[in-house]
């Protein structure tokens, strides 16, 4: 049974409890298609087997309460780890960096990778909670992100009831584009940097 | 060529990292490019699709697929994916998508629903 199988199928026996379930543990870091999952649960709605307020609250919920998750165990355990391997490395001005982006970037990268660039929301959580980057602030991009999100794609999976599949393909090919250009932007940059003149003194 | 201090090892990787990066972002865009440009116009059936879903997608009545595949008549139409169905018949999901996809391309006429056929005809009792 492959995970779409395995998540429509608790979807039929579970309702909006599998789609809370789904959401928190994916939030966590489990690597589950929730998105597709949204979808499917949108197309359920425009079927008349579920509401869509409680498959969006469900939703939502499910993906805030995992994200903060991931937040404590960046904050507790991760940074414990992190630290170790910094003293090893002598690098503790990396971690200063790491903080001082953190504030700089957070917010945006926080709300952004909750509905545009999913992909990366874990891995967010723990590294904001590593950089001690502050809870309220964090909570708030969660919250808006997540509603954001959970919205889209219910919202999509209603209105193209039964293009679920293909959607979901196109939307995930869309996110990885999405986060190649970030990459290949950023690293175009530090390339060019590396091959620029240093200026004369 | 003079650079700002970073080693040439240092630049080899950013410059690695900038290619492959480049390569994946230009694969996954080829990809959605092309779903975009040649979508079918019905998606092709897969095992986490249930009855009702397929019926909707295909426009056939539910209960001709129900038939098809061997399970009581709803309504509502059975809401489990056909993999699972499929499975508790001890057969793959793959004969599954095959027996539906045939129905499919039949096409109608359509039977009434089995609710709305007439019973059928009793041989009359021998003598």
């Amino acid at each position: 049974m492959d995970l779409q199988e395995t998540l429509t199928n608790a979807l039929v026996n579970y309702g909006v409890v599998a789609v809370f379930l789904s959401v928190l543990v994916s939030a966590i870091g489990l690597p589950l298609p929730t998105s597709f999952l949204l979808l499917f649960a949108g197309s359920t709605v425009a079927n008349g087997d579920l509401q869509f307020l409680p498959v969006v609250a469900a939703g939502a919920a499910g993906a805030i309460i995992g994200d903060h998750i991931g937040y404590s165990i960046g904050w507790f355990g991760g940074r414990g780890f992190v630290m170790r391997i910094i003293h090893k490395l002598k690098a503790e001005s990396l971690l200063e960096k790491a903080e001082t982006t953190s504030l700089k970037w957070g917010g945006p990268s926080i709300f952004l990778s909750r509905w545009l660039i999913t992909a990366v929301g874990p891995y967010i959580n723990l590294t904001s909670g590593i950089t001690r980057y502050r809870l309220p602030p964090f909570s708030l991009w969660v919250v808006l992100g997540e509603v954001l999100w959970v919205l889209i794609y219910v919202g999509i999976g209603n209105i193209f009831s039964t293009s679920i599949a293909e959607i979901s393909d196109a939307l995930g090919d869309f996110t990885w584009v999405l986060l190649g250009l970030i990459v290949v932007c950023f690293l175009g940059y530090k390339v060019f940097q590396s091959t620029r003149r240093p200026k004369a003194t | 060529m003079a650079t700002t201090g970073m080693s040439k090892q240092r630049r080899y990787l950013l410059m690695g990292g900038f290619v492959i990066a480049l390569v994946i972002t230009l694969f996954f865009g080829y990809r959605l490019v092309r779903r975009i440009l040649f979508r079918p116009s019905r998606e092709p059936i897969r095992e986490w699709m249930d009855v009702g879903y397929i019926a909707r997608a295909y426009d056939i009545p539910p209960y001709v697929l129900e038939e098809t595949i061997g399970i009581p008549y709803g309504p509502p139409p059975d809401r489990r994916p056909i993999g699972v169905i499929a499975r508790q018949q001890g057969k793959t999901a793959a004969e599954f998508v095959k027996l539906i996809q045939d129905r499919i391309n039949k096409g109608p006429p359509y039977p009434p629903p089995p609710n709305k056929r007439p019973p059928p005809s009793t041989p009359p009792p021998p003598g």
